[in-house]
């Protein structure tokens, strides 16, 4: 009880109704695509969503409850529940390649680039053996 | 001097891609406490008769990462969380996960059976039953007529 008023409100059921947590990320790059690396300790593949729509991608969920029965909490430093976060996207990803997978409470996604949008170098041709024609 | 600058309103995702949409009303990571390399995974505790539960966020750590021990009425955790491993040419846009070694202790009110504790590893959250010691149990003192 005396925790939930020091909490500031974290506690209270109007709290439970929105999505309020937010999970930590790591976001890497290469040539060929990006990796977004997501904390989602207590989260199980069915408590998980991911959604690709437009220009953004959703990650939501919920971390499930821990508590043990008969037993009272005598100290809490992490409230599981419902998460959710947005991420803008680049406009080279080749949406029908999204991939992801969870892990040791760490969810991966691979966002390969499209393959139009990865860079290539382009063969430079010589015509009249180079000669500038000025113009 | 400074001089007049524009603020960003990021509105094209092209020009800065993984930006941090509608976080307006967000309360706290998911997990960690502490910032940069101090971190220390969060902990909940929980008591009962014959004993206590405790569970720990440790995502991203594997079982052979992490080592629970107990002396007494001490509980300890300790290992190291990795930090994710780079493919070749692969650079890092965003980071905020934390890694490193990490170690909780923790002084519980009673002696720890420490033969039957044990110690589970699942979706990142570890899981600890500690068993209260028998010796330690309450017990009723018979009061004799004198």
């Amino acid at each position: 009880m005396g925790e939930d008023t020091a909490m500031n409100n974290e506690t209270t059921d109007a709290a439970a109704a929105a999505p309020l947590l937010k999970p930590r990320i790591e976001v890497m790059e290469t040539e060929s695509g990006y990796r977004i690396v997501a904390d989602m300790p207590g989260v199980s593949l069915n408590n998980v969503e991911l959604v690709l729509s437009g220009d953004r991608i959703e990650l939501n969920g919920e971390a499930q409850d821990d508590s043990v029965p008969g037993y009272r909490m005598t100290h809490r430093e992490y409230h599981p529940g419902t998460f959710s976060r947005t991420l803008s996207l680049p406009d080279d990803i080749d949406r029908e390649q999204v991939r992801a997978e969870l892990k040791n409470g760490l969810l991966t996604i691979n966002l390969p680039r499209s393959k139009a949008a990865r860079p290539r170098s382009i063969k430079i041709e010589a015509t009249d053996g180079g000669q500038d024609n000025g113009d | 001097m400074a001089s007049a600058t524009t603020i960003p309103v990021f509105t094209r995702t092209r020009e800065w891609p993984f930006l941090d949409l509608l976080s307006g009303n967000r309360r706290s990571p998911l997990t960690g406490l502490g910032t940069g390399r101090s971190w220390q995974p969060p902990i909940n505790v929980w008591l009962g008769e014959d004993g206590a539960a405790v569970t720990a966020e440790l995502p991203g750590v594997a079982p052979g990462d992490v080592e629970v021990g107990a002396e007494g009425a001490r509980l300890s955790i300790k290992g190291a969380r990795p930090s994710t491993k780079l493919e070749e040419n692969e650079r890092i846009q965003l980071e905020e996960r934390d890694f490193g070694p990490f170690q909780r202790d923790m002084v519980f009110p009673f002696e720890i059976d420490s033969t039957r504790i044990e110690a589970r590893l699942t979706n990142g959250i570890l899981n600890i039953v500690v068993p209260r010691s028998p010796d330690d149990r309450p017990r009723k003192i018979e009061v004799k007529a004198g």
